[in-house]
């Protein structure tokens, strides 16, 4: 039998999910150990490897090929746009992604004049300025904190993803327009999606049960 | 000034062990078409931007290569080779109702920049067989895209197929608002089937319709699905997409070629020129299909002539890096042949080389120059898929020299004396 391989997104993605996946009988307990400075899990009763990655990785090692399936934020799928099947909804880590800014900068968002835009997803808040509200704006591409941007006047606003919005609250910001809901979601590649369809779609199926119970 | 001798993006230098394997994959596919009676087509790199306009329903118009010639036309790279053969055929066989069995080889050019890492040229080999619109054909093209994989050495492959009119039928007779068409597909193209569910659970539909419908995403492998589909509908145009499958199936039972097919009913290609069976073949190694195809009825009347056409094309470089992967051998040996003479024997060496050509024999004259020696010619035949090498160090003292077992024997040169 082949190996499977998942690609998890470092951090409280992959904690989740190893969660869900203990609870329909795969484990990994090798990567429970927060010491090891291995960068590959393998399972070998169930022939199955595990490994994590930054999440806007994810999604290019499993349209590669190199990973079979992956678990990463429906934000990182949008902004990455790659070949791949989105196959669930996993339900957790939920949250929006949100045009923020000062109050004041409402006015901005109605007329349609050329703004400033600072965010880490240039590719969502392109598509959503240009194609969905077809107004025409400056996109800065930050790496983090973008809150900072429109305090220290970078930009008018920011497109960022929004959990339950008190890092807002307390810079004096707060949600201007909703993009879209987020949350973790399982993605497969293709080639494998057909190739190992009988295993890939009994862990889909499992994994949707336990979705629907939690 | 600093030269810039690297090449842009997405285009590459092939060349060595990794140009004779891509050459002998080509020849031997070209054979297997040839074999079917398939007789070659070469159409130009560049055609005018109406050949892949929206209608046709290729590539988005933002994928491709565009410049201006000098009477201002618009003209493009090839980013697809169905529409130009389209045209092609429309042009110089507009007359001919019999059947046309065409097969091409060439690049092609798709400006795709959010794929990084993906090639913008590459090369395609594939064939169209025009002008018949039968299950026969359908079944011919399908033999031919799984002998295609074989003939590469593929083992573990498979080549899935679909029925473009299963699904569309259906989606007529639920009368679906475009919007929420547009929403399955985009579901459907990513295989969420619990969002399909969601979304047709939704709609309100007749029973028997939602269930249909909701199914579509699971109508997946071997024969089995067939039967499945067909109880699913009541719907005319559905059934008969089946019952065309099953026919395909039957008859690629005479080919031996069954137990590589299987079906899936929620296959959607981004080329909205297919009307009839589309499929898809896929192997380990490569994250995308190798072999992609379909029947597109309608294609040809968009440039004049009203014919029915299947077709399919292979991914060249793909199934390289799937053979590659998969560790596969592709049978390329070093065979060349270094004949190493002083200058004071060309007459000699330019008399057996060509001798040994005439005998087919790939052979290469390399004149043995002071300050060198016969180790920095054994090391440069290595570097460079040498076989061995004929040294001709005097008239008498002539040696054959195996450069993967460094062994060497003396060799009789007097009939060329």
């Amino acid at each position: 039998m082949r190996y499977l391989t998942f690609a998890l997104t470092k951090g409280r993605l992959a904690f989740k999910t190893l969660e869900l996946l203990e609870q329909i009988g795969i484990t990994c307990e090798e990567m429970k150990d927060k010491d090891t400075r291995k960068l590959i899990f393998v399972n070998e009763e169930l022939k199955l490897k595990f490994f994590l990655a930054k999440g806007p990785d994810v999604p290019t090692y499993v349209e590669y090929g190199a990973a079979d399936i992956g678990i990463v934020g429906k934000d990182t799928i949008m902004e990455e746009g790659r070949k791949l099947y989105e196959v669930l909804d996993l339900g957790f880590g939920r949250c929006r992604m949100c045009v923020c800014g000062p109050a004041s900068a409402k006015v901005y968002l109605r007329n349609n004049q050329l703004i400033r835009v600072a965010t880490k997803y240039p590719h969502i808040a392109k598509d959503y300025f240009y194609n969905q509200k077809n107004q025409t704006v400056e996109l800065i591409k930050l790496n983090g904190s973008i809150e900072l941007a429109p305090i220290v006047g970078l930009s008018e606003v920011i497109v960022d993803i929004v959990e339950t919005g008190s890092t807002l609250r307390e810079n004096g910001l707060e949600v201007l327009e909703t993009i879209c809901p987020l949350s973790a979601r399982m993605v497969v590649n293709p080639v494998s999606m057909r190739m190992e369809n009988e295993r890939i779609t009994d862990l889909i199926q499992k994994m949707k049960a336990l979705v629907e119970k939690n | 000034m600093k030269r810039l001798i690297h090449t842009p993006e997405g285009v590459r230098d092939i060349m060595a062990v990794e140009c004779d394997k891509k050459r002998y994959l080509e020849h031997k596919i070209d054979k297997l078409f040839r074999s079917y009676g398939y007789q070659s087509i070469q159409t130009p790199s560049m055609e005018f931007f109406d050949v892949f306009a929206k209608e046709v329903g290729s590539i988005p118009s933002r994928e491709l290569y565009k410049f201006i010639d000098r009477e201002g036309n618009t003209l493009v790279l090839r980013p697809d080779f169905t529409p130009s053969i389209a045209r092609a055929v429309a042009m110089y066989f507009n007359q001919e109702d019999m059947p046309l069995r065409l097969s091409y080889r060439g690049s092609v050019f798709q400006n795709n920049t959010s794929y990084q890492g993906r090639l913008k040229e590459s090369t395609q080999m594939g064939v169209e067989f025009i002008n018949d619109g039968s299950v026969e054909a359908d079944a011919e093209i399908i033999a031919l895209a799984v002998q295609t994989m074989q003939r590469a050495g593929i083992k573990d492959f498979q080549v899935n197929v679909g029925e473009v009119n299963y699904f569309q039928s259906l989606v007529e007779e639920a009368q679906l608002d475009e919007e929420i068409i547009t929403e399955l597909k985009q579901l459907l193209d990513i295989k969420n089937l619990f969002g399909v569910q969601e979304l047709i659970e939704k709609q309100n539909l007749r029973k028997d319709l939602e269930k249909a419908l909701a199914q579509i995403p699971s109508l997946f492998g071997n024969a089995d699905v067939l039967d499945t589909a067909y109880s699913l509908t009541q719907n005319e145009r559905a059934k008969n997409a089946v019952l065309r499958l099953k026919k395909i199936y039957e008859l690629l039972k005479f080919y031996g070629c069954e137990k590589y097919v299987t079906f899936d009913f929620s296959m959607l290609s981004k080329y909205s020129y297919y009307t009839g069976i589309i499929f898809q073949g896929y192997t380990y190694g490569t994250g995308d299909a190798v072999i992609k195809g379909g029947r597109y009825d309608g294609l040809l009347e968009k440039f004049g002539k009203k014919a029915e056409a299947i077709g399919f094309v292979t991914e060249v470089d793909s199934l390289l890096n799937a053979i590659e992967r998969q560790k596969l051998q592709l049978p390329v040996k070093d065979i060349k042949t270094m004949v190493l003479y002083p200058a004071s024997l060309e007459g000699l060496a330019i008399r057996f080389a060509a001798d040994h050509r005439a005998q087919r024999m790939e052979v290469a004259c390399v004149r043995f120059e002071a300050g060198h020696v016969l180790d920095d010619y054994s090391e440069y035949g290595k570097r460079n898929q040498f076989g061995g090498i004929i040294y001709f160090r005097s008239e008498k003292e002539v040696y054959a020299i195996n450069l993967s077992t460094g062994e060497t024997e003396s060799v009789d040169v007097s009939r060329y004396l």
